[in-house]
């Protein structure tokens, strides 16, 4: 690494095996780092030039070049390399690149490819780059791409999957086994971080050489700063743990505690020197994500989490994920009274480590399905934030974690949420279809179906799938599977539809039935009945008919429990399968009705209108009438405000 | 300063009446919109289980969840906002033009007979001159606002220049500082030209803002008085920040006793408000009663002030 130009050069020997049952004819790989060579690039044309709050800084362009890609008996094919815009066909694209074989790989067969390239790093931008003496090298490298047999993720036909670089798209790669070499100027020694486990780190000359070592990954990120502080601490089951934790998850999966074993994790932490007091943080919050995934799906199987603390002024590359290796983000502000006590950069480290799971060890194809990492990631990052945090209060006003992202867009989004990350509408569609969302439908199911149900099926899941590449369909196969409940209807609709649930009261009456006058037949004889003397009847015998309206306002189809509630403080329910428009229900009986409701314990947290819910037949004026007087006190406080200019 | 605020005191204990009215002139406007929200509120919000959590410690994201609801129409009157505050801010103009002529008048030093024709005298004759003096506060605070938020750029320079973040830090409480010590100043200013324009009937707003900005640029014990209101602003409403924390209130007799409370708070900053107002214009008294607005046909609506520390004017 020439750390004065940003540049480095390297060498690449990739061992690669044909697990398809097919005949592979030629190697694809994914030539990242050219996505910031120019603005005509699909990364820059999609994102111009923006992400995350992050601008790319046109002083530095970054770019890979490869200037030989050898097999073992000598044939270079960098004559045949050849650039390939499978998803836009953009000629100015180059970060697919294929290379045809001069005969093809049989099934299991080996190839042993020596690839010498060149790199260089832009300015931070897009969770890589070199800013100053600060590096963090992430899609550094030519990187294989996936290969997947016929079957894999649904496809008809073996083939590679490779696309382009998007600008809101990350990553899809296969699992192998690392072992790197990294060659740095010695202001680097002792200062420089990776994915897997530091092997050796000498000195040679005015340069200092670091071994880092990780069998089953799909990725391979390293950083360095002269500056870091770097901290080391333990992940200790056996402290890190508390037992009543172990006991409610164990109770949820209905697994002896013994089977919830974790293992220790050495946790390092490269910290900028301003942070220093945000150590314990950090490590707190990594802490927390290994017991909190690990209790729920199984042990986070490495030995080692890398957590980066990114320099100031290179935020684009904070928040990231790679295999054990994560980079998180902080700021001074944050340890000021008012913001000390609100765990953001926890939040980001939680997420960050959740990706350890889903993405790193569920490897799914983030660029077809970003919900299976990011929407799912979302869900466990709530999880531990609700059961490490619970409620903060900041100036008196409360943020409950567990609420947290509980409502969703108010109307249907605009894009199903297995979407290609390239064709969704807007970035904010991406960020709700492949985020909040999917983290909603989650906790839906797991409202729904009860924590045991929704626990025991996700860990049957990652189970099944961690160290391969699963798609949406395997996801929802397992889980109705695991379940023992058909939920295509529900997958179909929360996940490949833009419908809206949102089901409704819209109208509840409750009537007196009148006895019954006039003439009638009994056993032969005709009787007349007369109108019964109000005065006389006693409030015991009144019979009163209810009905009530349900309707689905909403294209989502699911059943939905209704509520009845009398002024006799009797409760009904029912549950109606949402199937129809609308469902009407009568009942007579001896009260009147107070109150109608659908989803009465607030199971449907995908319903998109909560105000419609309910009637009440009698208006409660007491609710009201206290927001009205706040209404009224913060517009005086408001008109005052304005008065400052008066 | 002592005398300064024995001078406020008094003043406000002598038109004490002029509380309940700048009282209700945030009240009356607020009565208007509140009355707005509650014909929908009342009818598609009252029948729904959902306001139930309004009675809660959730209220407030009850009500941000009611609004987005698509079902709801307070957005149209949300949406309107904007020109009411307007219209609050021109019916305050006015209403401070007839309070600062009733607070420089000498000659009727009690609520009297003649406070109401006082004060709608006050708001005919000066408050298309407060309006125009009102604009030009605004723009000096606008620029003020550029200035100080430039400041941010340099912190961001810094700490690029130096990597070190809490340079962003430090320029961000020095702006904030900054920017609230610059607004005292321009903020008595403000009020000290208008009180010269009622006194002397002029009509020179802008150079009178200039001038008198010139004099109380030179006495920063000026500035501590108005800090010491405004912190006292500040603790009311911590106050009732406080209390507020301490519970929801749920049943009617606590949503009365939650309403009193706040209006009390509403009637002590006037109250405060009065209090800033009329040690200004002891302030002006002190300063000489200067022509800063210049001087107009009309004969001053005043009696000569009795001179600071001369307690004739109590009587
Ligand atoms: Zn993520």
């Amino acid at each position: 690494m020439d750390a004065e130009t940003a540049r480095l050069k390297g060498t690449e020997k990739l061992v690669w095996r044909n697990t398809s049952s097919a005949e592979v004819e030629d190697l694809w790989f994914h030539h990242y780092l050219n996505a910031f060579s120019s603005n005509r690039s699909t990364f820059m044309e999609e994102s111009g030039g923006r992400l995350r709050r992050d601008s790319f800084d046109e002083k530095r362009w970054g770019w890979i070049e490869v200037s030989s890609l050898r097999l073992e008996d000598g044939t270079d094919l960098k004559g045949v390399e050849e650039y390939l815009s499978p998803d836009d066909g953009n000629p100015f694209d180059r970060t697919v690149a294929r290379y045809p074989l001069p005969r093809p790989l049989a099934p299991g067969e080996e190839i042993e490819v020596f690839i010498e390239f060149e790199s260089q790093l832009p300015s931070i931008f897009a969770r890589t780059g070199m800013n100053g003496d600060y590096i963090l090298a992430g899609q550094w490298y030519p990187k294989i791409a996936v290969f997947e047999d016929a079957g894999l993720r649904g496809r008809p036909q073996a083939g590679w999957n490779c696309h382009q670089f998007h600008a809101h798209s990350e990553f899809y790669a296969d699992f192998g086994d690392y072992d790197v070499t990294l060659r740095l100027p010695d202001r680097y020694a002792g200062k420089i971080g990776a994915t897997g486990e530091l092997v050796e780190e000498t000195r040679e000359g005015e340069e200092v050489v670091v071994r880092f070592v990780q069998p089953g990954v799909h990725d391979f990120a390293w950083t360095a700063h002269p500056k870091y502080l770097v901290l080391e601490d333990l992940f200790d089951p056996v402290k890190d743990v508390p037992a009543e934790l172990t006991t409610k998850i164990a109770s949820w999966l209905g697994l002896p505690e013994k089977d919830l074993e974790l293992t220790p994790v050495k946790l390092t932490l490269l910290l900028q020197p301003q942070h220093a007091e945000q150590a314990d943080a950090y490590f707190q919050s990594a802490k927390a994500g290994l017991r909190g995934l690990g209790l729920r799906l199984g042990a986070y199987p490495y030995s080692t989490l890398t957590i980066v603390d990114p320099a100031f002024g290179s935020e684009g590359s904070g928040g990231m994920e790679y295999p054990t290796f994560i980079t998180g983000g902080t700021s001074r502000a944050m340890t000021l009274p008012l913001f000390r006590d609100l765990p953001v950069p926890e939040m980001v480290t939680i997420h960050e480590f959740a990706h350890q799971y889903f993405q790193g060890m569920i490897a799914s194809n983030e660029f077809e399905e970003s919900w299976i990492d990011e929407g799912i990631t979302s869900f466990y990052e709530n999880q531990v934030m609700a059961e490490t945090y619970g409620i903060v209060s900041l100036l008196g006003a409360e943020m409950d974690f567990r609420d947290f992202g509980r409502r969703g867009p108010p109307s249907g989004p605009p894009d199903p949420i297995v979407t290609p990350t390239w064709d969704f509408y807007d970035s904010r569609s991406y960020g709700v279809s492949s985020y909040s969302r999917p983290a909603l439908v989650l906790r839906h199911l797991e409202a729904t179906l009860g924590p045991q149900v929704f626990h025991r099926a996700m860990r049957v899941f990652f189970q099944r799938y961690q160290f391969s590449h699963p798609s949406t369909q395997d996801f929802e196969r397992t889980f109705s599977e695991a379940v023992g409940r058909d939920l295509s209807s529900f997958f179909s609709q929360a996940l490949h539809s833009t419908r809206a649930l949102d089901f409704s009261i819209r109208s509840a009456t409750s009537k007196e039935v009148e006895a019954p006058q006039g003439v009638f037949w009994q056993e032969g004889e005709r009787i007349e009945l007369e109108k019964p003397d109000k005065k006389k009847e006693s409030d015991g015998d009144k019979v009163y008919e209810t009905t009530v309206m349900a309707f689905r306002e909403g294209g989502f189809r699911h059943p939905v429990t209704l509520e009845l509630e009398f002024d006799n403080g009797e409760r009904q329910r029912k549950v109606w399968n949402g199937e129809d428009r609308w469902h009407r229900w009568t009942v007579t009986g001896p009260s009147k009705l107070r109150s109608a409701r659908v989803d009465p314990d607030g199971k449907l947290l995908l319903d998109a209108n909560r105000l419609n819910n309910g009637l009440l037949i009698e208006k409660q004026r007491g609710p009201v009438t206290k927001l009205l007087v706040n209404i009224l006190f913060w517009t005086q406080n408001l008109i005052q405000a304005v008065g400052l200019f008066s | 300063m002592a005398n300064l605020l024995r001078f406020s005191v008094d003043r406000v204990r002598d038109h004490r009446r002029l509380v309940w009215v700048l009282y209700l002139t945030t009240l009356a406007p607020a009565l208007l919109w509140a009355g707005l929200m509650s014909t929908h509120l009342f009818s598609g919000f009252a029948d729904r289980p959902m306001a139930e959590d309004l009675l809660g410690p959730k209220a407030f994201m009850t009500w941000m969840e009611y609004t987005a609801s698509p079902d709801t129409k307070v957005g149209a009157v949300l949406g309107l906002l904007p020109l009411f505050l307007v219209a609050s801010w021109l019916l305050q103009i006015y209403v401070s033009a007839g309070v600062t002529h009733v607070l420089v008048g000498a000659e009727q030093s009690k609520d009297g007979q003649r406070l109401p024709s006082t004060l709608w005298a006050g708001m005919h004759h000066f408050g298309g001159r407060f309006a125009r003096s009102g604009l030009i506060f605004l723009v000096a605070v606008v620029l003020l606002l550029v200035l100080v938020g430039s400041l941010g750029g340099v912190g961001t320079a810094l700490a690029d220049g130096s990597e070190d973040e809490t340079w962003k830090l430090r320029i961000f409480v020095l702006q904030v500082l900054l920017g609230l010590a610059l607004f005292i100043p321009l903020d008595l200013a403000y009020d000290l030209s208008r009180i010269s324009a009622v006194a002397h009937d002029g009509r020179k707003m802008f150079r009178g803002f200039r001038k008198a900005l010139g004099t109380v640029v030179r006495s920063p014990r000026y500035w501590l008085f108005y800090l010491g209101f405004a912190l006292a602003a500040v603790a009311v409403m911590a106050i009732y920040g406080w209390v507020s924390g301490l519970g929801s209130a749920s049943g009617g007799v606590a949503i009365f006793l939650m309403f009193c409370f706040q209006q009390i708070v509403l009637l002590v900053r006037s109250r405060l408000k009065l209090g800033l107002w009329a040690g200004e214009v002891g302030m002006f008294r002190e300063s000489g009663e200067p022509t800063w607005c210049g001087e107009g046909r009309r004969p001053p609506v005043a009696e000569p002030l009795p001179q600071l520390g001369d307690s004739s004017f109590v009587v």
